[in-house]
């Protein structure tokens, strides 16, 4: 009996350890350049300066502001990950995995504020996977404007 | 009411599509290998084999005999046991793989790999001295819960081995995540099942965790073998030789 109860706790903090490294590699995939800047510029997202703030240790995390910036910046992502440059007008699994791992990120963030066991990482994991959004966005809509033309065809069309 | 909800007509769906997304990766894995392309995942290819040949066995039952009847629960735990024999042998494979150069860290690994099973054989033992009035439902969910927990500490060892010897091989670290997601859903849905003293809801719950994180491991491993390609191990790309030499390209 107490083994399994001990079996249980220690698989379940398996279960989530291995979702999040799952996660961790997907979000490490590397995009050939920043797509996100425009993104973050045309949509005046915050998360780039809530990134900085963050990691500027001497600065204190206001857990409420920043919680909520996080979270606009991700429903206006989410929508865009949805809809633009998306011409089947779904969420790949990628997308839906790291959605969902936004979430539970957002649950962890509560707790850790609940317990006071510090903010800073789940609020850094938080921006890293917004990033992500961007990048695939900014890329997207690239793909949709240019098509797979190299640099020298899509000069070529402009005449 | 919750246990109302969750009818095994759900399980079954569960299931089917849980096989039929072991197919799709069967059927992706072997035209990869046809195509000579499957560099690195013939031990996955096996291991997929058994795994899509015991879910054929298992629909076979089900069809014959029904979901809820005793010959297909029979033919279920039977057909357990050389599929957790078949991902001890995936597993080695890729504990031989994240050792590749390192003859020495093999060699302990190999050792520590023999000694599983036998391991295994004496914890069961005991489980058969301390539940032999009651021998088969109990003991094959106790046994089933050590196996499966024993394979969750392997792969954990293998994570962490991984992340020493090469972090760069994003493939393989993928692919053991995906192990360590479907043996902690197992281990910890039949260790709910003891623990509760196989209360009704953890019955239920334990009949659709396992097919869930079968569903995630295979979801996971079909990204790892369509996105991500095969890293070479940092040993073997000193080995290898380079192109174009700094003095070819000065006399170019």
């Amino acid at each position: 009996m107490v083994v399994a109860v001990l079996i249980l706790i220690f698989s379940t903090a398996m279960f989530f350890f291995y979702f999040q490294a799952t996660c961790q590699r997907v979000l490490r995939r590397e995009f050939d350049r920043d797509y996100f800047t425009p993104v973050v510029n045309a949509n005046r997202l915050e998360f780039p300066s809530v990134r900085k703030a963050v990691l500027d240790y001497t600065v204190p995390v206001e857990y409420s502001r920043f919680r909520m910036m996080l979270k606009c910046d991700y429903l206006a992502l989410s929508y865009l990950l949805g809809s633009a440059g998306n011409q089947q007008r779904r969420y790949s699994k990628e997308d839906r995995l790291l959605m969902l791992y936004f979430r539970l990120t957002v649950f962890s963030l509560t707790l850790r504020h609940l317990f006071h066991l510090g903010e800073r990482p789940a609020i850094l994991r938080m921006t890293a996977i917004l990033e992500y959004f961007g990048n695939v966005i900014g890329r997207r809509v690239n793909l949709a404007k240019t098509g797979y033309l190299s640099a020298s065809d899509y000069l070529l069309t402009l005449d | 009411m919750c246990c109302g909800l969750l009818m095994p007509d759900h399980r079954l769906v569960l299931g089917f599509l849980d096989y039929s997304s072991e197919t799709a990766l069967f059927v992706y894995l072997l035209s990869l290998a046809l195509r000579r392309r499957c560099c690195g995942l013939t031990g996955l290819l096996a291991y997929v084999t058994v795994s899509v040949g015991v879910g054929v066995l298992r629909l076979f039952a089900v069809a014959h005999y029904g979901a809820l009847s005793q010959q297909y629960a029979l033919c279920y735990w039977l057909t357990d046991f050389p599929l957790v024999f078949a991902v001890f042998l995936l597993i080695a494979s890729f504990f031989r793989r994240a050792c590749a150069g390192r003859v020495e860290a093999w060699r302990h690994v190999r050792l520590m790999l023999t000694l599983i099973p036998p391991l295994t054989g004496a914890v069961s033992y005991i489980a058969i001295l301390r539940l032999r009035h009651s021998f088969f439902p109990y003991f094959v969910i106790e046994f089933q819960q050590d196996l499966y927990f024993a394979c969750l500490v392997l792969v954990t060892m293998l994570y962490l081995m991984l992340l020493k010897f090469d972090p760069a091989d994003e493939q393989l670290g993928l692919l053991v995540c995906g192990l360590g997601v479907m043996f902690a859903g197992f281990a910890a849905s039949y260790a709910l099942v003891i623990a509760t003293r196989w209360a009704p809801l953890a019955g239920v719950l334990s009949g659709y965790i396992p097919q869930v994180s079968d569903m995630g491991m295979v979801s996971i491993w079909l990204y790892a073998a369509a996105r991500v390609p095969k890293t070479v191990p940092a040993k073997e790309a000193q080995k290898a030789p380079k192109d174009f030499p700094a003095g070819a390209l000065a006399r170019i």
